[in-house]
């Protein structure tokens, strides 16, 4: 055999050996005191933290997955972040280095930020052609399957973790929870088509639905606790923060409501359909639309602080910081603001459409884009 | 061109030859020169030309409000920049290079996948252009969102939903059901033919399928939310049928949702029925089929005729039937003028135009004629065609209307700039003055009750009404425009009736266009407006035949006829006529109109460029088209391999074509084994023009030859120029030079020539095709060539073809078609020419009679056969359409120095069109041996591919 020829079958094995790369992440974990369980960090949503950043950012490290993003985000636990993608895989890479540490190949779409606990993932596949979910509950220290449920309905909003389980909804209405072991602890069927991410604070679990209804399920049994008309179709996840849950509409309507009674304490309109999940802090409410406008409320009257068109499509979160906003747009940008003023101090400029919710997490920050580019930035 | 492109490839693969496998076809012709510039926008690089610059800025706003409100909507961004290529009119439209095809008149832009190119005409309406602007920009949405939908579920990202909801989403996103859509989807509901969901394959890419989607969506939207459309696209991914992905996002089953959208449908227009009447019933119909349109009456000798401008046949013409309302038979119109034959009569544009006559039989109509459209002057009396007037300023020309002396006539035009406007030509000197000029879209002009005074149609509404269609006077002495009608509907076709006391005009004030009219009081037009007709459906084009009755074309059961009706059984006309109230429909509306509302005209929003970088003259940057290569291995020719690949500049102007493979047996015979063709062919211009230069080298197989393989290596270059004379002739010559060196006999002879030939060609094709080949006109190629070896001397030979094609219609779909070739080599070494086989000589084994010279007769009746099979199998059904049948005798014969025999043929065959790529054939017959003297014992059978002759 020639020498061009061993080069060539050379090349052959290694493409075929890199194209059947195994379905299993495992690691040893360290107990983590301060992880990034699941989207939106808490079961609130707040999409903040308390940390004071620059606005020039650089490159740490670049990895890649399979798929596409959702509009989701990273989650974070030890050293490792866990990213999901809509071709079925969950991924694991070295916070450091970015190097893939292994990931799994599952068939349907991961919808949902991967709940990172102290050995388990949990994430949900939305099965093709079937309208049927498979919840997957993964041992990432051991290396496999510990439970797979069948969820009639898919799964196309975000889980919330609580202490002893979890809780989701699905997109034909059904509401459950489920405990760590993977046992159903209730489900709850509201019949109505729902694309809003639920919000979980004091016992009540808070969402939207396509027909313009909220609803709040009690967390220990799933029963309804009110259910409310209030106007057109929710496809935004909901936040909550001290007792008043944030939510926006199709209608351009960011609402503020009790999260007790559902009644409406303010709501002020933003002039464009609203898909983000309002991000919240101690003091003001963030939220985007769809026409490029980012807005900052006051979370306790809803009056506006400042408003700013950009000219992209923000239909993701944004990450809030102490003194900055770090704001993605599909429009192949991340923005990064001044919290209290809004002006925008940054610019960056991506090769592809910025799907995920910025994450700041052990002083990285994780900026996911089209293609299933997922880069990891420090600030200066 | 497509037909220069095929030319040059089949030159280049084949290399520089005469042969019989020529191609007919008509021409794009490159009548203008435009000399482009660029717009650029935010979001979009528009290309404008010449006078343009105003419809770009406007059509730059529009575009850049489509793309805001989309990304909205769809939650999805275009990130790459969005080329827009306008142009001012259909005629100039029809001419780009950007598809190679031909464009109907009834295609208003479309956007093409490979470089992601918008292409739009503007047409003189603003409002119809924004409606294009975003049908179009949806599609780009669309794909884009689609694709992108696809990717991230690395799913295969070719998948695309069916034609009916692509088209319906397009038309959906960008209007709303106006009345041409409302009359189609009233007609179709209520004259059932109606296509639901399970079935809606069957009008694929009709007009009806359009607004079908487009009314299924509003369906969607009014009973399930508007939130339920975009989400059709957003959950794409979820099944390979895209019926399952409606079911999953609406929650029932499609038969369901099907029969749900036809009950909404039955609920909103049966009730049609209880006050409104079909035309039918309301009105005399006066043609029984085609699309007939634009009546106008004329008594000659006594009798009454109805000129009319009519579709009846497969070519728009101008047709007249004898009228007589105490005949309750339809007479059978009389062809007056072709239409689409020539390039006089290029079209009559149906949709677009009415005609009009004068009191002195002088009939007005436009035509496309060339570069731009022409009016016409036939006499009635003389029977002829007496006065044209054709202005290269006025691209698109609408309804003329003659002045009540009929010196002169008054139409609206689009001109150089796009812009719709009013016009009068006084014939007697050709003197034209121009009443508007500005982009309001002003059309159906008429004269007014004095000679100074004209009433049109217009846009220019504004305040409470704005961009609706109204009609306005216009003041020749002190050149003011005043409002007629201010109405929140479109309002158009202004008519006078004979005493001039009513003003008519068609309206669409309950969303299909009916006729409504207002009285004349001392020279003042009412302010109360009234309804005549209440047909379900549309009518158009209404002329008075005599003080109270009128012809007009309505639609109805999906054609337009002509009807008449007298207006005394609808509706009060004038004091003198009794009004029938029995016949009067219940719901007469009468308007008082709040002119106190109407003043001034709207301002068009316009995206001006900035800075000198926003606007640029256009630079050539070229991409690819397409590209395929190719390796094979065969035990006899081994291995080879290569590719073909062609580059483009973004207009489709300039194209160039690149070809390079390897026929190498054995690694020392590499380098000299490699065959490229290089060449380029521009079509920026009326006369195209390709030249380029080639390798060949390898064994080839040459049928006219010999039936064996020999080595043959040449190179050269070659130069084609082709001017179309019109839409239906062209003259084609090419000069090649090519150094060949031959093998005759491997190892022992060779023959080394350096050949330089050349021809000249006058190629004719007003030919009408039906779904097996072409059904009327005629095609005809005459061609002259000389090829000699120039060095050598070794091959030296002239070259003359006269191939003449004619096509005989004898009923709708059945014709007789006449050929009669003659192919002439003579001198050393001429090249032979062959046949035999389904294409030519039927019967005869393919290809087997070859001779320098060469001729060839047929004869054959082409006619349907059997209209559509449909086999219902358990899961799924099967349907054939159009087979259709032929009776043909073939006569021929071949031969070199001396003539040998004639050979032929007769038999009947069936043909079937395969999803319009390819004509199954198969036919059974004799052969006429032995010199024409014999028939064969038995029959033959044959099965092939390809197109009627």
């Amino acid at each position: 055999m020639g020498f061009l020829s061993k080069i060539n079958l050379m090349a052959v094995i290694a493409f075929i050996l890199s194209g059947c790369s195994s379905s299993i992440i495992i690691v040893n974990v360290s107990r983590d005191s301060d992880p990034y369980e699941m989207y939106g960090r808490i079961p609130q949503r707040s999409f903040s933290v308390n940390d004071a950043v620059s606005d020039s950012i650089s490159e740490r490290w670049e990895a890649e997955i399979n798929g596409g993003f959702p509009p989701s985000s990273v989650t974070i636990y030890d050293n490792f972040v866990f990213a999901n993608d809509l071709s079925g895989r969950v991924f694991c890479f070295d916070i450091n280095t970015g190097k893939t540490l292994g990931q799994l190949k599952l068939k349907g779409s991961v919808y949902t930020a991967p709940i990172a606990e102290q050995f388990r993932l949990i994430f949900a596949l939305a099965q093709r052609e079937t309208n049927k979910s498979i919840l997957n509950y993964y041992n990432y220290t051991a290396g496999r399957i510990i439970r797979e449920i069948t969820i009639d309905g898919l799964i196309m909003t975000e889980l919330i973790k609580l202490e002893d389980g979890i809780v989701f909804n699905a997109e034909n209405g059904l509401a459950a929870r489920y405990d760590f072991s993977g046992n159903l602890v209730w489900e709850t069927k509201t019949k109505s088509f729902t694309h809003s991410s639920p919000a979980f604070e004091n016992g009540f679990i808070f969402f939207g639905n396509d027909d313009g209804e909220i609803i709040a399920l009690d967390g220990t049994n799933g029963s309804v606790k009110y259910r409310k008309k209030i106007a057109g179709p929710f496809f935004c996840g909901a936040s909550v923060s001290d007792g008043t849950a944030y939510i926006g509409n199709d209608d351009g309507n960011l609402y503020a409501l009790d999260l007790y009674t559902g009644n409406v304490i303010w709501k002020q309109q933003t002039g464009g359909r609203i898909e983000m999940v309002p991000a919240v802090d101690d003091h003001d409410v963030i939220i985007g639309n769809l026409k490029g406008d980012i807005f900052s409320l006051n979370k306790n009257k809803g009056s506006i602080n400042w408003v700013k068109n950009l000219g992209g499509v923000f239909n993701t979160s944004p990450l809030v910081t102490k003194n900055k906003l770090i704001i993605p747009d599909l429009n192949e940008k991340i923005f990064i603001a001044e919290k209290k003023t809004g002006e925008v101090t940054n610019v960056y400029n991506f090769d592809g459409r910025v799907k995920l919710t910025p994450v700041f997490h052990k002083n990285f920050l994780f900026i996911g884009y089209d293609n299933g580019v997922l880069k990891a930035y420090e600030f200066h | 061109m497509k037909r220069i492109i095929l030319i040059s490839l089949l030159l280049l693969l084949c290399k520089i030859s005469f042969a019989q496998l020529y191609f007919f076809g008509r021409n794009k012709v490159q009548y203008e020169h435009f000399d482009w510039r660029v717009l650029k926008t935010e979001h979009f690089d528009i290309y404008y030309y010449n006078e343009t610059e105003e419809i770009a800025e406007i059509g730059g706003y529009y575009a850049e409000d489509a793309y805001n409100d989309y990304k909205v909507k769809l939650n999805c961004i275009v990130t790459h920049r969005i080329p827009l290529i306008f142009y001012n009119t259909h005629i100039h439209f029809q001419q780009t290079n950007t598809t190679p095809g031909f464009i109907p008149e009834g295609v208003g832009g479309f956007f093409e996948f490979i470089k992601g190119r918008v292409v739009i005409p503007s047409m003189g309406s603003l409002s119809d252009f924004r409606h294009v602007i975003r049908h179009e920009l949806a599609h780009v949405f669309m794909t884009n969102k689609i694709y992108r939908v696809l990717s991230d579920h690395r799913l295969p990202s070719d998948e695309y939903p069916p034609l009916w909801f692509v088209e319906g989403f397009a038309e959906y996103m960008s209007t709303k059901i106006d009345a041409q859509a409302e009359m189609v989807l009233r007609d179709a509901v209520i004259n059932n033919y109606f296509v639901q969901l399970n079935n809606i394959s069957s009008i694929y890419g009709t007009f009806l399928m359009y607004k079908e989607g487009q009314c299924f969506l509003e369906f969607v939207e009014e009973k399930y939310g508007s939130e339920k459309v975009p989400l059709l696209l957003e959950n794409f991914w979820m099944d390979n049928n895209f019926n399952k992905v409606i079911e999953h996002t609406l929650g029932k089953k499609i038969e369901e949702i099907d029969s749900e959208w036809l009950f909404y449908l039955k609920r909103k227009y049966y009730p049609l029925l209880q006050d409104k009447a079909p035309l039918e019933h309301a009105a005399k119909k006066i043609t029984d089929f085609g699309f007939n349109f634009s009546p106008v009456k004329y008594n000659i000798d006594g009798k009454d005729y109805i000129y009319f401008i009519a579709n009846r046949d497969g070519y728009s013409s101008l047709y007249r039937m004898e009228y007589n309302p105490a005949n309750n038979e339809m007479p059978d119109p009389e062809l007056v003028l072709r239409g689409e034959k020539t390039e006089e009569f290029e079209s009559f544009h149906l949709f677009q135009s009415s005609i009009d006559i004068s009191s002195g039989g002088l009939l007005a109509f436009v035509t496309k004629s060339g570069p731009t459209d022409a009016i016409h002057f036939y006499s009635l009396i003389q029977k002829k065609i007496v006065y044209r007037y054709q202005n290269h300023e006025l691209i698109s020309i609408s309804s003329p209307k003659f002045s009540p002396d009929g010196d002169k006539i008054t139409f609206s035009a689009v001109d150089q700039k796009g812009f719709s406007d009013i016009f009068i030509l006084n014939t007697a000197n050709d003197s034209l003055i121009r009443l508007t000029n500005d982009y309001y879209n002003d059309q159906d002009p008429i004269f007014g009750l004095n000679e100074n005074q004209i009433l049109f149609s217009s846009d220019r509404t504004a305040g409470l009404y704005e961009k609706i269609h109204n009609l306005f006077s216009y003041d020749l002495t002190t050149h003011k425009i005043s409002y007629v009608t201010y109405l929140n509907c479109n309002n158009s076709s202004p008519l006078f009736s004979p005493d001039k006391k009513h003003l008519f005009f068609l309206s669409e004030k309950d969303k299909v266009s009916n006729l409504w009219s207002l009285d004349i009081n001392d020279g003042n037009f009412s302010t109360e407006v009234r309804q005549v007709t209440n047909f379900i459906t549309s009518s158009f084009n209404p002329f008075f035949i005599d003080s109270t009755k009128i012809v007009f074309s309505g639609f109805e059961n999906f054609s337009f006829n002509l009807y008449t009706l007298d207006l005394k059984d609808t509706t009060r006309l004038a004091d003198s006529v009794t009004y029938v109230s029995s016949n009067r429909p219940s719901n007469v509306n009468l308007f008082k109109m709040n002119m106190e509302l109407s003043s001034g005209s709207w301002k068009a929003e316009k995206l001006i460029a900035a800075t000198q970088e926003q606007n640029l003259k256009y630079e050539k940057e070229y991409t690819l088209d397409y590209a395929q290569s190719q390796i094979s291995t065969d035990p006899v020719f081994g291995t080879r391999g290569g590719a073909l690949f062609s580059l483009s500049d973004l207009l489709g102007d300039d194209n160039y074509f690149f070809l390079i493979y390897n026929t190498a047996d054995v690694q020392s015979e590499f380098l000299k084994s490699f065959n490229i063709a290089i060449q380029r062919i521009n079509l920026s211009e009326r006369a195209n023009y390709g030249y380029g230069v080639f390798h060949f080298s390898g064994r080839r197989y040459d049928i006219r030859e010999s039936d064996e393989y020999f080595f043959e290596r040449s190179f050269g270059g070659f130069f084609l120029l082709n001017f179309p004379l019109s839409k239906f002739q062209r003259i084609e010559t090419d000069v090649s030079i090519a150094n060949s060196d031959k093998e005759v006999i491997a190892g022992l002879l060779e023959r080394k020539a350096l050949l330089l030939s050349n021809s000249i060609s006058f190629v004719h094709d007003n030919s009408l095709w039906g779904p097996s080949g072409p059904l009327d006109g005629e095609r005809i190629r005459l061609l002259l060539g000389y090829t000699g070896d120039i060095k050598f001397s070794n091959v030296n030979y002239f070259t003359a073809i006269a191939d003449l094609r004619y096509y005989y219609r004898i009923a709708l779909s059945t014709s007789i078609a006449l050929r009669s070739a003659i192919f002439y080599n003579e001198g050393k070494e001429a090249r032979r020419y062959f046949m035999g086989g389904s294409w030519d000589l039927r019967g005869w084994p393919r290809w087997s009679i070859r001779g320098e010279k060469m001729w060839l007769s047929s004869v054959e009746l082409r006619f349907p056969l059997i209209d559509e099979i449909q086999i219902r199998f358990p899961f799924f059904g099967l349907g054939f359409f159009g087979i259709r049948g032929a009776a043909f005798f073939d006569a021929g014969g071949a031969w070199d120095t001396d003539y040998t025999s004639t050979l032929g043929s007769l038999g009947f065959g069936f043909r079937f069109n395969l999803f319009n790529v390819l004509v199954l054939r198969y036919d059974i017959g004799k052969k006429i041996e032995n010199d024409f003297s014999r028939l064969q014992k038995g029959l033959f059978y044959q099965f092939f591919f390809g197109w009627d002759f």
